[in-house]
């Protein structure tokens, strides 16, 4: 009787690891430079503008500008400078947005009530570090 | 049969490369943040009381989320509607409207609880927290939107103070479903705790609807319910007075307590290098400035309290209102100028004797004097 030799049937070719090997490696170098970086990606944090409940901009933190937005009582000057925000020329009595200067983490916001204004930093992971809320 | 399972397996493996990246891609739009695998909840933000009360709710639950910020909202509009000053229909506009002649007056359950928190802080505080300044805080327009912030006259200041006595005519009736507004009493404006109480009744109210970790910020006047990303404590600092991207310190058990700080560096304006702000003292209608007092921050087991107690400390100043705290049984941190120079002097800090323990500080080298 002559013998047959049962091989497992071969799942990957040479083609389909060096592909795995592939993904595999750029996954990790991807991730793991974020995790090295503190977590960190400037490229993907926003301003996220509002006046009243309408969401009025999207802003890229990493690209410097400047935005002017109507609120209820004028223009406020919003500027985005080396991955801050803050701003100028509100049109309130007392400034307080102005007063809160510039903020740059994830979470941060600068209120200009009287206008109706909101500007709050989002994406990107909260630093290890950072507050949940100030009591101010 | 080897072709069929290579194929199968390529599949797989392919699903499973999809599966992870669409599970990454779901993650980073459907929270406000992600760290580290785990994440911070979801953010509503909401214009209320003339600021922005942001809600922050800690479950995976979108729709509980929704449902707790909604109730939030709702619950901070109602007691808007009762106590807004400017607000004609408001309870608290029909008691001003209403004569000084010692008649009880009928109030609801929250006009009857917040006055006598009030009416207990003012006593405590010998009567530098009023919860009838409407005249005079009108006259300093610090809570009008389009007000000039000029200097208001001192003969109308002083005519204010001569006519009134501000809170000292407010009782309570029996079971406190009344209140008597003796004559000479000034106009109720309770914006010095209303905050407090609104914040107050927030966290109840989540916690009444199963929900366990969230963070109420109402103007700067804070309470928080279980904990923040990755299971720590919420983290809530202390603004630096004088330094707009600086906190004093960290505040990182909370739980179960409230943060309130009352300060001179918001809502003001400088007129020939003085500056005048919002926190007014009745004794002589100008800003407060007893011991250069900058700032106030006031840990407590209820925000109305600590709302109350961080204005009534403040006008007290820093050796008077470490007293007053303490005898309220709060945890507080009075920042003040050691030169008496609020613009420009060294600052320097008075704490009750448990509030650096509750706060890791930062002070930056400020002196304990």
């Amino acid at each position: 009787m002559k013998e047959t030799a049962f091989k497992l049937p071969p799942l990957f070719t040479l083609a389909d690891l060096l592909l795995l090997l592939s993904v595999g490696g750029a996954s990790f170098a991807f991730y793991g430079f974020r995790l090295w970086n503190g977590g960190q990606h400037p490229q993907s944090m926003q301003a996220v503008v509002r006046s009243g409940d309408r969401e009025v901009a999207r802003l890229n933190l990493a690209v410097d500008t400047t935005l002017v937005v109507e609120g209820v009582l004028g223009g406020v000057r919003i500027v985005l400078r080396s991955g801050g925000v803050h701003f100028e020329n509100a049109p309130c009595a007392l400034k307080i947005c102005e007063k809160t200067g510039e903020i740059n983490r994830s979470g941060e916001m600068i209120v200009c009530a009287p206008s109706r204004i909101i500007a709050r930093i989002e994406g990107g992971p909260a630093p290890a570090a950072g507050l949940d809320a100030l009591s101010r | 049969m080897n072709v069929t399972a290579r194929w199968v397996t390529r599949l797989i493996f392919l699903l499973l490369l999809v599966s992870i990246v669409a599970g990454i891609k779901v993650f980073g739009t459907k929270f406000m943040h992600r760290e580290d695998g785990s994440t911070a909840g979801y953010a509503f933000d909401s214009f209320v009381m003339g600021s922005v009360m942001t809600v922050t709710i800690r479950d995976p639950d979108k729709a509980l989320a929704e449902k707790g910020a909604a109730l939030v909202l709702d619950e901070v509009h109602r007691i808007t509607g009762i106590f807004d000053p400017h607000n004609p229909g408001s309870e608290i506009s029909r008691l001003n409207n209403s004569p000084r002649d010692g008649v009880p007056l009928t109030i609801g359950a929250d006009m009857s609880l917040v006055l006598s928190e009030a009416l207990r802080i003012r006593d405590a505080s010998g009567g530098l927290f009023d919860p009838a300044l409407g005249e005079l805080i009108n006259l300093w327009g610090f809570n009008s939107e389009s007000a000039k912030h000029e200097l208001p006259d001192s003969a109308r200041i002083k005519a204010l103070g001569d006519s009134l006595r501000w809170g000292a005519g407010i009782r309570l009736g029996e079971n406190g479903k009344t209140v008597i507004l003796e004559p000479e009493t000034g106009r109720l404006d309770l914006g010095a705790i209303i905050a407090g109480y609104a914040v107050d009744r927030s966290v109840a109210l989540l916690r009444q609807n199963g929900i366990r970790n969230a963070l109420i910020n109402l103007t700067g006047e804070i309470g928080v319910l279980g904990v923040g990303s990755n299971g720590r404590s919420w983290r809530v600092g202390v603004q630096h007075p004088r330094k707009s991207a600086s906190h004093l310190g960290v505040i990182e058990q909370v739980e179960g307590l409230f943060v309130a700080t009352s300060g001179d560096y918001e809502r003001y304006f400088v007129r020939e290098g003085r500056r005048y702000h919002h926190i007014l003292d009745p004794r002589t209608g100008y800003s407060a400035k007893e011991g250069a007092a900058i700032s106030v921050t006031v840990i407590a087991s209820s925000c109305i309290v600590a709302d109350a107690a961080s204005t009534a400390a403040f006008v007290l100043g820093p050796e008077s209102g470490v007293k007053f705290l303490d005898s309220l049984g709060c945890q507080g941190l009075i920042v003040y100028a050691a030169d008496g120079d609020t613009e420009s002097g060294k600052l320097a800090y008075r704490a009750t004797e448990g509030f650096l323990r509750i706060m890791k500080p930062d002070l930056e080298g400020l002196p304990i004097l």
